[in-house]
């Protein structure tokens, strides 16, 4: 059996729904909170949309081949959530990832976060997805509804504007 | 890249969060809509779907033709029966679904990434992403030789002239110029989440646009100019408008929707350079 296939007693189907919510929070729920918090950039608006992405699996219980699907899946919601709470401008002012980074000192992680966050939105997302999740420009390309040479022009743009803000301090090649 | 996993490793789901949403979502009629389905069972609809859409396509081809527009946009024919096709999918109706409609048709006719605006709409049907995900690891992306740092360079690559839009409604802050592998050439104006995209492209197959309608947006045709052009909109606003002048088809599409005034003011800010060069 692949390891993105689900085992028997992980099939949805076979859940309920805490057990569901619980599987998914175990399993996805700090990626989905850390692309919330890409977008939003507090951990609270962020828990709301996990807590929404969450439901909205719940009540839908779309069916999947594989982890892999369902992952994607719960990106992609969690993604236009985002989108519309930035939209509407549903948001909380204040960056407490940014207050801890300084509280432990860390000036140059504030620096990267403070680059990241200047990005546009389109790059942002695109360098999210990419580097941290791992997605490959094909599979980015779905969960954000785009072309992946869009996708490809995204991060190369999102890189150019990094290795500029960040200079010695770029380290995005890196994989 | 190290750094930015540091940071995000600062984000995890911490056991009072989970707390709080486990209560919330037992808290929360969170029972499927329906009940779900094996996906075997759409494996076995799918040759039957397929025939079904092929139906629908050519019925509405050869029943809904649009007067002197025969022959345009059959370059983007493809993108757009893609996107009537998840739009059908999803089953939506109302105001939302409408923006969610021309949310996903700008999706497939080019790279529109509006988000949701409703709760029907924030999510999409599996079979999105069936069959399509590659298991590949993380591959290193190179930018495609498509982006020009401006419209002239764009219309030396394109092999016809393509040039900005003026007028627009809100105050662009950034913009790109783009050969879409198709021969589609692209401006794409964006300020946080407000999006405007023109796109020119050479007429190369026959084909009517009536195939590509969604029959969700209203479609309605003007002349302007000696031009017919074809506005696609909810009443309200229009979010797409397409043209053909020169043997080359123009579209603008809008992430917001604009008025018909607007609309056409766009249009008629390219009249200069399309009139007198094309």
């Amino acid at each position: 059996m692949s390891p993105t296939e689900y085992p028997a007693q992980d099939r949805p189907g076979a859940e309920t729904v805490n057990q569901t919510a619980e599987r998914l929070l175990e399993t996805y729920g700090n990626q989905v909170l850390r692309l919330a918090c890409s977008y939003l950039h507090n951990r609270y608006d962020a828990e709301e949309i996990l807590q929404e992405t969450l439901i909205r699996y719940l009540h839908k219980a779309p069916s999947f081949e594989n982890r892999e699907h369902e992952r994607a899946w719960l990106l992609h919601v969690a993604a236009n959530l985002s989108k519309n709470r930035l939209k509407y401008n549903q948001l909380r002012r204040t960056d407490e990832l940014d207050e801890t980074l300084a509280a432990q000192g860390r000036e140059d992680l504030s620096f990267v976060w403070e680059a990241v966050k200047g990005l546009p939105e389109r790059c942002r997302e695109a360098i999210h997805l990419f580097y941290y999740e791992g997605f490959s420009t094909a599979q980015i390309a779905q969960i954000l509804n785009r072309k992946e040479t869009t996708v490809r022009s995204d991060l190369h743009r999102g890189r150019q504007k990094l290795k500029t803000i960040l200079k010695e301090g770029y380290d995005f090649e890196e994989i | 890249m190290k750094k930015y996993e540091e940071i995000m490793d600062q984000v995890r789901v911490t056991p009072e969060m989970k707390e709080r949403i486990m209560k919330h979502v037992q808290e929360t009629d969170s029972t499927p809509a329906y009940p779900p389905l094996p996906p075997a069972f759409f494996r076995g609809l799918l040759p039957a779907a397929a025939c079904l859409l092929l139906l629908a396509a050519g019925a509405s081809a050869l029943l809904r033709p649009v007067p002197g527009a025969e022959g345009r946009y059959a370059a983007k024919s493809q993108y757009s029966r893609s996107a009537a096709n998840l739009t059908e999918q999803a089953g939506q109706s109302g105001q939302d679904s409408l923006a969610q409609a021309f949310s996903s048709r700008h999706s497939a006719l080019e790279d529109f990434s509006a988000p949701a605006s409703s709760s029907a709409s924030a999510d999409s049907s599996p079979t999105l992403f069936a069959e399509a995900l590659p298991k590949a690891a993380v591959e290193e992306a190179e930018l495609p030789d498509t982006e020009f740092q401006n419209a002239e360079e764009l219309s030396s690559r394109a092999g016809f002239p393509i040039c900005g839009l003026t007028g627009l409604p809100f105050q662009p802050e950034e913009q790109t110029f783009t050969l879409l592998p198709d021969g589609t050439a692209q401006i794409a104006y964006t300020a946080g989440n407000q999006c405007l995209i023109y796109q020119k492209w050479r007429e190369t197959q026959a084909g009517g646009f009536a195939a590509s309608s969604s029959g969700v947006l209203a479609q309605s045709q003007i002349s302007l100019d000696g031009l017919t052009v074809i506005l696609h909109g909810n009443g309200e606003a229009f979010f797409q408008a397409l043209w053909t002048q020169d043997g080359c088809a123009n579209s603008i599409q809008s992430s917001s929707g604009l008025s018909q005034e607007d609309m056409l003011s766009l249009i008629q800010s390219l009249r200069p350079l399309s009139g007198g060069q094309q």
